[in-house]
């Protein structure tokens, strides 16, 4: 296992000294294939460092099991990238609906309703970020920082600050039991992952998504309402935060006011890495999702070095440039 | 008032330029006397634009002289031409918006410093702060040279169109202006600005300056100039004196004399039904326009740039919400401001600007193709690619849109076949009211002529309303000719007896008061 990704990594890196060349042609546009290489560059790293740890089963399980839940929150990240935004609230609001799941639980609501109402609360959410940028015209940033803002307040308010605690033993089975193996949280995950990918990719919605975010203008005059649509990436990123953070507040079997919040830097994160995949730079999930497995890798990889978790910060940041550095060289410029 | 025997402030000869293999100047010549007004008039296309940016720096003529007070010189940049005192105020003026008025004026330019650190007494570093004072008073007396009292302290975007003009030339005469370019000043004043305006240009002819005025309005063109320079053709054809000339003589010189004319119109059944009704349209530069269009024909709108042809356009098709009157089809009422609403009503638009208004550059052409279709193609909101593959093969067919494949990216695409891909687009949706704005703006000519020809297709089952700056190609393809002015429509013509002459006249109002 360990011989043959060594041995596709090596081919992968051979080409990687000409592409420069190659992109500095007139009218070329393609990029370096930046993520897929520094994903099997990490790949590489850290199997040869850690050959006995890092490519065993139980480790790989546990890598999957870190990053299901960031990669909902950043497949839903790439549908407000797609339409040219972006959510600074996903973060927040994976905590906010993980305590609004908490706090109707311990108040005697049965698992299904709360679990739906903080889904509920989360959509809510999304679409008071969709009217604020596509109907009232305010920048994404203003608007989902200032959501993001109230989120987190509401947040503390539901708690008093302090985790909750003593969730009934239903809902907190997902994040424990396994089916075939796979934890069924993982398999949540990636169900609604896979619904995110086929409505970008395969639906009319996700056509109009991409419209919208290539060209707004061209889009209103094909007939296309481009605030509804607009709005409605913003529904869907709330949405699937709102998932997310019912599934957080599963696996840890407790729900804290900030227990989310990191999800939103590292989704855009994931969502930008996963663009340099793409030859055109165009969102998609599934390079989303090599973002994320980056993340994950580098994660799982520096910890099973004991690299200290600041210089683990430091680091991610520092490649996470690199990477996006590297593959817009070959960009047009316009 | 022109002194022709002294060395011109402004001479230019056998200027030649091409876009490509199309000339955009041909042999172009202009002189402007020290202290003259002289206008340049000329239809769309005559070349205005392109002798502008050529004397402004903003484009390198291909072949050429251009002297400034008989030096000749060769502008690499805009700012060479403003170092060599040629000063270009566009007709947006180019003044940052929220900033004021003092800090327009001293955009790009050093601003008087004040303070030094101790030991740095001297030095070239002295001067840490801005001297604000100074600068407001600088900016103040730029300001009197120019005319009448403008608050420095509001942002621009603030003061009323004529204070923003005297920024503008302000910024323009405290660079030692020798030459002063004036493009449209006029588009956004009201007649009494106007005359602020002309009082101030007056004041600086006494002073001077060479002003070269480019204007639509032939009114102003009388009141102001003192010599007038047509264009026509990419050419100049004659430089005249108003007092030796009336409009209807610059009208003849801006036409094109007895174009040949394609009698390609097909044969088509002469009148079907009433597709649209335009009820007294009002909105954005439109007042109160009606049109009634009837399924095959084709209705050309003639207009100079700024009459409120593609704004009447964007009104019908939904894309602009109007002030007043209705838009119907089949006789029913089209809510209007909704592209969707109209899109669905059978109201097509193809818009002016291709890459702003209709590409979208990084997605394929299949994409591009289906996106007015989207509900159509698809069966509860999935995508059927075969359905879109199918709707792009026999599309890219009909057209001739030369793709290298289905999934190539627009933007790879030539001008033409992008404009095809757009007309597809639209065609797709089977529209009773197809609208064209600019059809053949930047396509080469072999797609000009296809484009014609599915235009009279189109017409044969539906009404077609064509915006365009070609005065020709207006004719060859209308059946009937509408003539906006200012918003209005004043003319009517029939396509089959009009002429560039009769349009022009129509467009500029013929004799001024």
């Amino acid at each position: 296992m360990t011989e043959s990704l060594a041995g596709t990594s090596a081919v992968d890196t051979t080409p990687a000294p000409t592409a420069p060349e190659e992109t500095g042609a007139p009218r070329a546009r393609r990029r370096l294939p930046g993520t897929p290489l520094a994903f099997a560059a990490l790949v590489l790293l850290f199997s040869v460092l850690r050959p006995e740890t890092f490519l065993g089963a139980g480790n790989l399980r546990n890598m999957v099991e870190q990053v299901a839940i960031l990669a909902v929150v950043a497949a839903v990240q790439t549908v407000v990238m797609a339409v040219g935004d972006f959510d600074l609230s996903v973060g927040a609001l994976a905590s906010f609906a993980g305590v609004v799941a908490a706090r109707l639980m311990l108040d005697g609501l049965p698992a299904g309703v709360a679990v739906l109402a903080a889904i509920a609360a989360g959509a809510l959410a999304g679409a008071v970020s969709g009217v604020l940028v596509a109907y009232l015209r305010l920048s994404a940033f203003i608007a989902t920082l200032a959501v993001l803002t109230s989120l987190s307040g509401a947040s503390l308010l539901l708690t008093d600050g302090a985790t909750l605690f003593g969730l009934p033993p239903g809902f907190v089975a997902p994040g424990r039991e396994r089916i075939a193996g796979v934890p069924v949280l993982v398999i949540v995950c990636a169900v609604t992952v896979a619904a995110v990918g086929f409505l970008l990719a395969q639906t009319s919605a996700g056509s109009r998504w991409f419209a919208v975010g290539g060209n707004a203008e061209a889009a209103w005059y094909a007939g296309i309402d481009v605030r509804l649509v607009r709005m409605s990436a913003f529904v869907i990123a709330g949405t699937g935060a709102g998932i997310a953070g019912v599934l957080l507040t599963s696996r840890l079997a407790s729900a804290h006011p900030t227990a989310g919040d990191g999800l939103m830097l590292t989704s855009i994160a994931a969502v930008f890495l996963g663009m340099t995949a793409s030859p055109t730079g165009r969102v998609t999930v599934a390079g989303t999702l090599l973002g994320v497995a980056i993340l994950g890798v580098l994660d799982n990889g520096l910890n099973l070095l004991e690299v200290n978790t600041y210089v683990q910060q430091l680091l991610t940041g520092v490649i996470i440039v690199c990477a996006v550095a590297l593959s817009r060289r070959g960009e047009r410029s316009r | 008032m022109a002194a022709e025997h002294a060395t011109p402030a402004l001479r230019v000869t056998g200027l030649h330029h091409r876009y490509g293999t199309e000339p955009v100047l041909t042999d172009m010549h202009l002189s402007v006397a020290a202290g003259e007004i002289h206008a340049l008039l000329g239809a769309n296309g005559a070349g205005k634009s392109t002798l502008i940016k050529a004397i402004s720096g903003v484009l390198r003529p291909e072949r050429g002289i251009i002297e400034v007070d008989g030096r000749p010189c060769r502008f690499r940049s805009a700012r060479d031409a403003r170092a060599a005192g040629v000063q270009t105020v566009q007709q947006d003026l180019g003044l940052v918006g929220g900033l004021n008025a003092v800090d327009n004026l001293f955009l790009g330019r050093p601003m008087p410093r004040r303070g030094t650190l101790p030991g740095l007494r001297g030095s070239p570093a002295r001067g840490l702060l801005l001297d604000r004072r100074a600068a407001r008073h600088t900016a103040r007396a730029w300001l009197a040279s120019v005319g009448p009292e403008v608050p420095l302290d509001r942002p621009v975007a603030q003061l009323s169109p004529v204070q923003q003009t005297c920024v503008a030339l302000a910024r323009a005469m405290s660079a030692h202006a020798r030459v002063l370019i004036l493009d449209e000043p006029t588009a956004a004043l009201t007649d009494q600005e106007t005359t602020v305006l002309f009082g101030l240009l007056r004041r600086l002819r006494a002073g001077g300056t060479a002003i070269v005025y480019v204007t639509h309005r032939l009114h102003e063109v009388f009141e102001l100039a003192d010599r007038i320079t047509v264009l026509r053709d990419r050419r100049a054809v004659a430089t005249v004196a108003p007092a030796e000339t009336d409009a209807d003589e610059l009208v003849r010189l801006m036409a094109n004399a007895g174009t040949p004319r394609p009698t390609a119109a097909l044969a088509r059944p002469a009148a079907g039904p009433v597709v649209l009704n335009v009820d007294g349209l009002s909105g954005n530069r439109v007042r109160d326009v009606s049109i009634t269009l009837r399924a095959g024909e084709v209705v050309g709108i003639a207009g100079i740039a700024g009459s409120g042809r593609s704004e009447l356009l964007r009104l019908v098709a939904g894309a602009q919400r109007p002030r007043s009157g209705t838009v119907r089809r089949d006789g029913r009422p089209v809510r209007p401001g909704s592209t969707r609403t109209a899109l669905a009503a059978g109201i097509a638009l193809v818009p002016e600007d291709r890459l702003r208004q209709a590409v979208l550059p990084d997605a394929d052409v299949t994409d591009n193709l289906v996106l007015a279709s989207l509900a159509q193609l698809s069966s509860g909101g999935i995508r059927r690619r075969a359905r879109e593959r199918a709707a792009y093969r026999s599309l890219a067919e009909q057209l001739d849109i030369r793709a290298s494949s289905p999934r190539q990216p627009a933007w790879q695409l030539s001008g033409g076949n992008q404009q095809k891909l757009i007309l597809g687009r639209v065609l797709h949706r089977d529209p009773a009211v197809l609208l064209l704005d600019e059809p053949t703006r930047g396509v080469d000519v072999r797609t000009k002529h296809a484009i014609r020809e599915l235009v009279a297709r189109v017409a044969a089952t539906a009404g077609v309303i064509v915006v365009t700056s070609e005065l020709d190609e207006l004719i060859a393809l209308a059946d009937r000719l509408l003539v906006l002015r200012e918003g209005r429509l004043v003319a009517e013509l029939d396509a089959a007896t009009a002429d560039e002459r009769s349009i022009l006249r129509h467009c500029y109002g013929g004799t001024p008061a």
